[in-house]
Parts: structure tokens; C-alpha cells; sequence
């Protein structure tokens, strides 16, 4: 089997990560670059420190792993499967899905600051499983939140008068009970 | 003011031990598309730029929609005055009396014609009129914006069929495809009789007209359906689906078609 394709990222602090064409593509920004041929070299993401890019690469490599397992059970499966595995096609993948959600669960379980920088990559690498995982889990940790709290957390300056944010909690009444 | 309080300017590039940075718009936008609606209106009192865009209604495409409740008429003989909230909150989440068009000096008569994704149409009249001779309002009941649509200039003859008269314009909107409004109109023909668009149209090719207005142009626009090919028999198409289920995501549907 031939080896995979493999491309070279570059973060913001010039770290170098080799990776598999498969786990680079989860990024659709990095796809797009690679479809247009800037790869030579490696391919240099200057808003992606090497702490972050190592997180999300992660999280890509798993993922994608886990795509690659899917398919080949699939396609064992299909073609009467003899890939020496002992379970079935079918329990391998229910398996895979379990394991995915926990790996995602435990994945996005750090300090706040490492959760912000993951969901910023996410959104400037464009892999959209990890921005919904991160948004997901700082939706889940705001939502409970009064706005005084959110201020704090954000570090935002409440630019409002008193008369204006009363004015705005009258409107929104419902939304303080 | 004091160099200090500089972090109001540009809380995205604080960071300090007790605040993270405040994620940028784009993924505010995301995040708080995945909290639920209360908690997100309470949000919009942690600062102006937040409230912009919990307000913002380019992008609450973004954000779920979810049935709030329904406007009804009462004993004043107004076909529209009441709301029932359906999640039961005791302040009302819109003025159901439409005060803030009533008490204009310009609006004389006012009736409760339709709505679609939050946005709801108004027909207006004198007050010794029978039809909305004075076109139409549309407006968000709970930002209480509105805007005024000029009549489509033709006039329903004979007028003795007024139940049919209410319901002979509509309201297209999704925020999902555009800020844009769109009206639809049916035309009666010679006889007063109601032109439907059947679904199964062989007895009635080529004879429903319908006038469109689009807030985008400001303008009505007349156009002829026959055989369901043109532009305009999608609209009736659309709207019969509209009078049929008004599920959003339904509606959201039928705008892919129309577009």
C-alpha cells in the first residue's frame, strides 16, 4: 500500500507539522491551497500559533482516522472482509462513533483561554466539526451566565447608561425571570 | 479618558488573568446562535456592540426561530389587539394592539392580513373604505419597525365579496434568504370570481394574475401565470403552501424555489 500523501504546515512561530494530505484537508482553508497548488514548502497559517495548530491537528488526525476506519470497514464489509478484524463492520463503527463523541468531550476540556485560541483556528482554518464543538462548549459555559458575569468573563466594558440597559431590560423582561 | 481604560476600545486584543479575549463577531455570531433564545436576549444588555448583534436582522438568520405565539382579533372589532404568548411569559413580548401605528395621525384603519417569519401585514384604509386602499403596512411587531407599501394600484371590482378581499395579499419573507420583504396579489377577474392556481392547473391555464411588490425595488410588478412556467406561478405556488402550513422551515423552502 502506497504511503499517504503527506503536506507540511507551518504556524505563525515558524514550528513545522507534517501531517497526512487526509487530516489537512479537514481544513478547508488549507484544501483550498492545496487545490491551488501553494504547497511548496510547506504551507505557512501565520494566525496559528504552534500550540494551537498541534491542538487542532489533534483533532484532525483522529477525525480523520476515524473516516479512514469507516470507509475501510465499509469496504471490507463489502467485500466480504478480510482484514483479520474480530468485530463485525458494523459494532467497529457503532464503536468509533462512541469513541469519537468522548475523544470531542475530553477534547474541548481545557482552560478557557486554549478553548478560545482552538475556536479561533477553527473558524480561520474552516474546519467546521471543531468550530461547532468549540462553539458548542462556550455556548454551554455562557448560557447560564447574567450579563454582569459575561462582562467579567469577556473582559467588556458595559458602555451602556443606566436609563439605556434598564431601558433594554424592560424590553427583554422575560429574559431575567 | 485615562489610558488605563482602554480595553473599552478594543476588548478583542485584551487579554489579561481575569478575561479571556472576546471572540470575534463572526464567532460570537456562532456561539450564540447555540444559546438558547432567554438567555440570549438577556445578552443584550452586556454592551451595545452585543446588542447590535443579538438585534442585528441580517444575522439572525443564524439564530433559530421558534414559534412565539399568535395575534388575534377581540370585541373591538379589529380583527387583531390580543397575543397569546405561547411559552406563557407575563409581559407581552409585542404590543398586539399595534399602538405604535395606530396612534399615527396618518393611519387611519388598520387590519391583520398575514405574517411570515416574524414579520407581519398590515392592510391599510380609510376609514369609510372597504378595501386597503391606502396599501399596506409591514412590520416586526417586536422591534416595532415598520415600513409602508404603496396600494397596487388596482381596485377590487365588484367589492361585494370582502372576505375574499382580506385574504387576496401576502407576505413573503425569510431572513435566511434575504432582509427583503416580498407582497403577493391576487387579481379577480371580470366576473369576481377568486382566481385559484390549482396545483393540478388544466382547467385554469393562463388565468391567474397576481401582482408582486419587493421591498427591494419599492415597486409592484404585474405578471401573468400560465401553465406554472412563469416567475409569477411559483409566487402562487409558494403561497398556497404558505396558507397550507405555516412551518418556517417550509417557507424556508419554498423561498429556494422562488429564487
Amino acid at each position: 500500500m502506497a504511503s499517504p500523501a503527506m503536506v507540511t504546515l507551518i504556524s505563525s512561530d515558524d514550528a513545522r507539522f507534517e501531517v497526512t494530505e487526509a487530516a489537512a484537508t479537514m481544513s478547508q482553508t488549507i484544501r483550498h491551497m492545496i487545490e491551488d497548488g501553494c504547497t511548496d514548502g510547506g504551507i505557512p497559517l501565520p494566525n496559528v500559533p504552534a500550540r494551537t495548530l498541534a491542538k487542532v491537528l489533534e483533532y484532525c488526525n483522529k477525525h480523520a482516522a476515524a473516516t479512514a476506519a469507516e470507509s475501510s470497514a465499509a469496504g471490507g464489509a463489502a467485500a466480504g472482509s478480510d482484514s483479520g478484524s474480530s468485530s463485525s463492520a458494523d459494532s467497529a463503527g457503532k464503536d468509533d462513533g462512541v469513541d469519537l463523541a468522548s475523544f470531542d468531550k475530553a477534547f474541548v476540556e481545557v482552560d478557557t483561554d486554549t478553548l478560545y485560541d482552538l475556536l479561533l483556528a477553527a473558524n480561520y482554518l474552516d474546519v467546521k466539526t471543531l468550530l461547532d464543538l468549540c462553539c458548542q462548549k462556550v455556548a454551554d459555559m455562557i448560557r447560564g451566565k447574567t450579563p454582569e458575569q459575561i462582562r467579567q468573563t469577556f473582559g467588556i466594558k458595559n458602555d451602556f447608561s443606566p436609563e439605556e440597559e434598564e431601558k433594554i431590560r424592560k424590553e427583554n423582561q422575560w429574559a431575567f425571570e | 479618558m485615562v489610558p488605563g481604560g482602554s480595553d473599552m476600545d478594543c476588548p478583542n486584543l485584551k487579554r489579561s488573568a481575569v478575561a479571556v479575549a472576546c471572540p470575534s463577531d463572526d464567532a460570537l455570531v456562532e456561539i450564540l446562535s447555540r444559546v438558547p433564545a432567554k438567555p440570549r436576549f438577556r445578552f443584550k444588555c452586556v454592551s451595545k456592540p452585543w446588542c447590535e448583534l443579538i438585534a442585528d436582522r441580517l444575522r439572525c438568520r443564524k439564530f433559530p426561530q421558534t414559534l412565539e405565539g399568535f395575534l388575534f382579533g377581540g370585541s373591538s372589532g379589529d380583527n387583531f389587539g390580543h397575543f397569546v404568548d405561547l411559552l406563557g411569559r407575563p409581559s407581552p413580548l409585542v404590543d398586539a394592539s399595534f399602538s405604535f401605528l395606530t396612534e399615527l395621525p396618518e393611519i387611519e384603519k388598520i387590519d391583520l392580513l398575514g405574517s411570515c417569519n416574524g414579520l407581519v401585514l398590515l392592510g391599510r384604509r380609510r376609514v369609510s373604505d372597504v378595501y386597503d386602499s391606502l396599501g399596506y403596512i409591514v412590520c416586526n411587531p417586536a422591534t416595532q419597525q415598520w415600513a409602508a407599501v404603496p396600494s397596487s394600484g388596482w381596485t377590487p371590482s365588484p367589492l361585494d365579496d370582502l372576505d375574499d378581499e382580506r385574504t387576496c395579499t401576502y407576505l413573503i419573507f425569510d431572513p435566511a434568504v434575504t432582509s427583503h420583504f416580498r407582497l403577493v396579489q391576487f387579481k379577480q377577474d371580470d366576473e369576481g370570481v377568486w382566481l385559484q392556481f390549482r396545483r393540478n392547473n388544466d382547467d385554469d391555464e393562463g388565468v391567474a394574475e397576481v401582482r408582486t411588490y419587493s421591498s427591494e425595488s419599492g415597486v409592484w410588478c404585474a405578471g401573468q401565470a400560465n401553465g406554472g412556467h412563469t416567475d409569477g406561478s411559483y409566487h402562487i405556488w409558494a403561497v398556497r403552501l404558505f396558507m397550507a402550513c405555516c412551518i418556517s422551515w417550509l417557507a424556508a423552502t419554498m423561498k429556494a424555489r422562488i429564487r
